[in-house]
């Protein structure tokens, strides 16, 4: 069995960014962070606020796997168990979340 | 530039080295245990405001010469800004949260930074530049470290306005969450630590010093991404 | 490679002893794993005996209830955490890098690492029992029955116990699920590998990602216990219900990490022993996989009593009702594979069978539950205690007993005795369905689960004498296969590479297999690759039976660093002095493990 090679298209390579796109992602990281400050202290969004924070964390998440970790440039296997997990996690929160909602909301109906 | 880390260690089917897999694979773990830490925060967070907790965070309406007074007043006392004093004269209270979140904003900004110096560290260990893999792996522990002193700072804060673990839910949930992260980054510490000592030696770490190095920065990078989720979800989103 | 400065010599292969404490052989390890979870099997068969007894007539009192309390509560924690776990464990690491082609597991010393802290986690729970008393609130540790108000110090050996076996179990599982993806010899895809080693995928996958969740319950816990929190405390301003449905979130995945292993035995042994390969392999995988996925979305069937809301009651039923459906086509596909085959009716081949038949009354009475309205009748009853163990009992131990009679000979070379192997089915057979049917009917007519006694009159005396003799016949199955085991290891070697004239890769090597499993690795044409090879007259290569193969050495750390665990747990049971020796244990066993030369 060959090593890497043909299972991983980019795994021959030297793979990622430059130390230059390095620090230019940390920097518009930070921009993001202050951006996220401002919408959180400083501007009135009102219901915008949340889905825009949980975008713009998004974001942030989403950079730093995928470069930082690498992700983007490893086989689709790692990206699989990764997202995997991580969407098994949201879903138990949303699921919990929701239950304890739905606690409330009931006694309040009387069910 | 190929490296060597491909032709070193056992036998692999996907052609992923076998440590990378676990360590990835555990990350996966770990989000399961930061979705459950994360979620007993939520679920204590939309109880707050009622009844049985039973501690709210006010600080005292400040006059001239009035004594300047912060902390956690049990709530069958306060009703809307008024506090209800044992010998039941009445005092003005002002609802403030107990985050600072400047403070908060500034040991987010040197974790993400840290993130920057450890990726620089991976990179010169990949590319044999190994005094620059040294030295921003020293960064990268120094920024962990002032980090876990922001913590430090903001724990003994909460400490002397007197919310505690046992003062209520949100202490105890926010305690247990930001201490264990904070626990996960000074793991990351004493590894990143123990991988600078180890390039000390005559061997430096070995032919697989970027393998190493790349695995050590993918458990710091998990660490970061789970503080900008609680940094949103405790400091950024209102009560 | 010279010793590196600061560490340990290796450790040298003489003194018995030594080299089992410092084995990173994976066959040895499994055989550690099974004799110590079967030795934990037996003291939860005592504690079993003990509460039977206690049951046996009206008004017992073969025991107090406080020691009652702790035996229910132990025998649950020391059959699912120190016997059934660890027996799948066993055949894991015996069976699977056999199984897929490979010399060893990707991670020798975690494996090794894993089984110490295993034990150590399993002498935790159980000193409980001289040290001031077992947990005592039965094996879900309900609040605020677990804070400190309610339970003594057992609860802490509860937690500390419980968070060092998750260590292990999470070592392990991600040391084989790293295994299975990345060692399996050549041409041996996903889909070509045996069914066992999709489960063991399977079950590895749930642990890792359902252990922190019971790691984060147990740890809030413990701080609600030692460290005045009140996360489930509602004195506190805490929730009850945050345990249950943290506790379960765990506990449902954890019910499928006990039962798969053993649906993956049975699916190795009714293709060997019907001389046909399995019935529908890809929808078996599936229905593994589904399985895997669905028990996440059916914990708080569980809870249906607590008031969670008619919303959740309706998809939580929905969903614990369609998660029978890959289980149906589990069963539907292993009555498929007997079907028109050439039976041959060994004694793992009754138990593989017998799997079905019991499994699937365990099933059935599951899917009785799946409805809230029913299942309010029955919750805490014996009928809850019949349905589950019809499925731990009637289905993974005697799955667990078909997969020791079918690999006994890879493992020692030599065969179990076919007549006591009988004697050992049918008692247990029999035993095990004359105590846990007649539960049904003791729990719909009323008799609560965990009870510590009851009055005459109320219509239970018969069955409860009934059941209490069924275990007593149990315990004698048992014990014959103890007799049976002791007889042949006093025999000569005569097994085959393969006496079954079985399919898959372990009956490719010599029975016991050599240290480094095989000569030359396999080579995998098709599934079932010995009869793919048997049929095309092909073979499989030949190595060399002198060459030198490079193994890893044993190693010390594992066990070093497992007694470094240990007294980091022990230290919050005794004096937190021990926790804090432990840290610098910790430090050097992995200094040590990382520096030590593995080439």
């Amino acid at each position: 069995m060959s090593h890497g090679g043909s299972h991983a298209p980019h795994a021959q390579e030297q793979h990622g960014l430059t130390p230059r796109q390095y620090i230019g992602l940390g920097l518009a990281l930070t921009v993001i962070t202050i951006v996220e400050l401002g919408a959180s202290l400083w501007v009135d969004l009102g219901d915008l606020l949340i889905p825009v924070l949980i975008v713009l964390s998004a974001v942030k998440f989403i950079a730093v796997v995928a470069f930082f970790m690498h992700l983007y440039y490893e086989p689709q296997l790692l990206t699989r168990v990764f997202v995997g997990s991580f969407v098994l996690a949201t879903g138990v929160l949303i699921a919990l979340l929701a239950l304890f909602w739905t606690d409330i909301t009931d006694l309040l109906n009387g069910v | 530039m190929a490296t060597a880390e491909h032709h070193v260690g056992h036998h692999s089917v996907t052609g992923i080295d076998n440590r990378k897999l676990l360590m990835w694979i555990f990350l996966g773990s770990e989000c399961l245990f930061f979705g459950a830490l994360i979620s007993t925060y939520l679920i204590f967070k939309a109880d707050i405001p009622a009844p049985p907790i039973s501690f709210i965070e006010a600080h005292t309406h400040v006059e001239n010469g009035h004594e300047v007074v912060t902390g956690w007043f049990p709530v069958d006392r306060v009703i809307d800004d008024v506090y209800i004093n044992e010998d039941g004269t009445f005092r003005e209270v002002e609802f403030a949260g107990v985050l600072d979140i400047p403070i908060t904003s500034q040991s987010t900004f040197v974790l993400l930074m840290s993130s920057v110096t450890m990726v620089l560290a991976v990179y010169g260990a990949q590319h044999g530049r190994l005094l620059s893999m040294k030295v921003w792996l020293l960064a990268t522990i120094l920024l962990g470290l002032i980090f876990l002193g922001y913590q430090v700072y903001e724990f003994r804060l909460f400490g002397s306005e007197g919310l505690t673990l046992e003062t209520n839910q949100f202490g105890a949930s926010f305690f247990v969450l930001t201490g264990f992260h904070g626990t996960h980054v000074f793991v990351g510490v004493l590894i990143l630590a123990s991988l600078l000592l180890a390039s000390f030696r005559r061997s430096g770490l070995g032919p697989e010093a970027g393998f190493h190095v790349e695995t050590a920065g993918l458990y710091w990078h998990f660490v970061d991404i789970v503080w900008i989720v609680i940094f949103t979800i405790i400091y950024l989103i209102p009560a | 490679m010279a010793t590196v400065a600061g560490t340990m010599a290796a450790p040298t292969a003489e003194g018995v002893v030594w080299s089992w404490l410092t084995t990173v052989d994976h066959k040895r390890i499994g055989v550690l794993y099974g004799v110590s979870a079967f030795i934990f099997f037996l003291i939860g068969g005592v504690e079993a005996l003990l509460i039977r007894a206690q049951l046996a007539v009206p008004n017992g009192g073969v025991i107090d209830p406080e020691l009652y309390n702790q035996l229910f509560t132990m025998h649950a924690l020391t059959m699912i955490f120190l016997a059934v776990m660890p027996l799948g464990a066993a055949f894991f690491n015996f069976m699977i890098p056999l199984m897929i082609g490979a010399r060893d597991v990707a991670f020798p010393r975690l494996n090794a690492l894993s089984y110490w802290i295993f034990l150590a986690g399993g002498l935790v729970l159980t000193s409980s029992f001289f040290l001031g008393g077992a947990p005592d609130t039965g094996w879900f540790a309900y609040a605020p029955i677990s804070g400190g108000t309610y339970s003594g110090s057992g609860m802490d050996y509860y937690v500390i116990g419980l968070l060092i076996l998750g260590l292990s179990s999470l070592a392990a599982a991600l040391n084989f699920a790293v295994t299975i993806i990345n060692m399996r010899a050549p041409g041996l895809t996903m889909m070509r590998m045996p069914i066992f080693v999709w489960m063991t995928l399977i079950v590895a996958f749930l642990l890792i990602l359902a252990l922190p969740v019971l790691t984060v319950a147990l740890v809030q816990l413990l701080f609600d216990r030692q460290f005045t929190t009140s996360f489930f405390l509602p004195s506190g301003g805490g929730d009850p219900i945050l345990w249950q449905h943290l506790f379960w979130i765990f506990g449902h995945p954890e019910v499928y990490i006990l039962i798969l292993p053993a649906m993956g035995i049975v699916s190795e042994v009714l293709p060997t022993f019907s001389r046909k390969p399995l019935f529908g392999y890809a929808a078996m995988v599936f229905a593994g996989v589904a399985i895997g996925f669905l028990g996440w979305a059916v914990w708080s069937h569980h809870m249906f009593t607590t008031g969670l809301g008619a919303v959740p009651r309706v998809v939580f039923a929905t969903s614990t009702m369609i998660i029978g459906v890959p289980t149906g086509i589990k069963i539907f596909n292993w009555l498929s594979t007997m079907w028109g085959g050439s039976i041959r009716f060994t004694t793992a081949m009754y138990f593989s069978v017998s799997f079905i038949a019991l499994f699937t009354i365990g099933g059935i009475s599951g899917v009785m539950h799946a409805s809230p309205p029913v299942d309010q009748q029955q919750q805490d009853t014996y009928f809850i205690v019949a349905h589950l163990h019809y499925v731990l009992v009637g289905g993974a131990i005697v799955g667990i007993f078909s997969g020791l009679y079918y690999w006994w000979p890879k493992m020692t070379g030599r065969f179990l005795s076919e007549t006591l192997g009988k004697w050992n089915f049918w008692l247990m057979f029999i035993g095990l369905n004359m105590t846990f049917f007649p539960m049904h009917f003791l729990g719909v007519a009323g008799m609560p689960r965990r009870i510590y006694t009851y009055d005459e009159g109320l219509g239970w005396e018969f069955w409860n004498m009934f059941a209490s003799v069924g275990a007593l016949i149990l315990a004698v199955g048992v014990l014959v296969f103890v007799i049976n085991v002791a007889r042949t290891m006093r025999q000569p070697k005569t097994a085959g590479d393969n006496p079954w004239d079985g399919s898959t890769l372990e009956w490719a090597t010599s029975s016991p297999p050599p240290e480094h499993d095989f000569d030359a690795i396999p080579e995998v044409r098709a599934r079932d690759p010995l009869w793919y090879d048997r049929d095309h007259g092909l073979s499989q290569p030949e190595g060399d039976p002198d060459e030198h193969i490079h193994m890893p050495p044993p190693s010390y750390y594992p066990l070093i660093l497992a007694l470094g665990v240990l007294m980091l747990g022990v230290g919050p049971l005794s004096h937190l002095a021990v926790t804090a020796l432990g840290v610098p244990v910790i430090i050097y066993a992995i200094w040590g493990w990382v520096l030590e030369p593995t080439e």
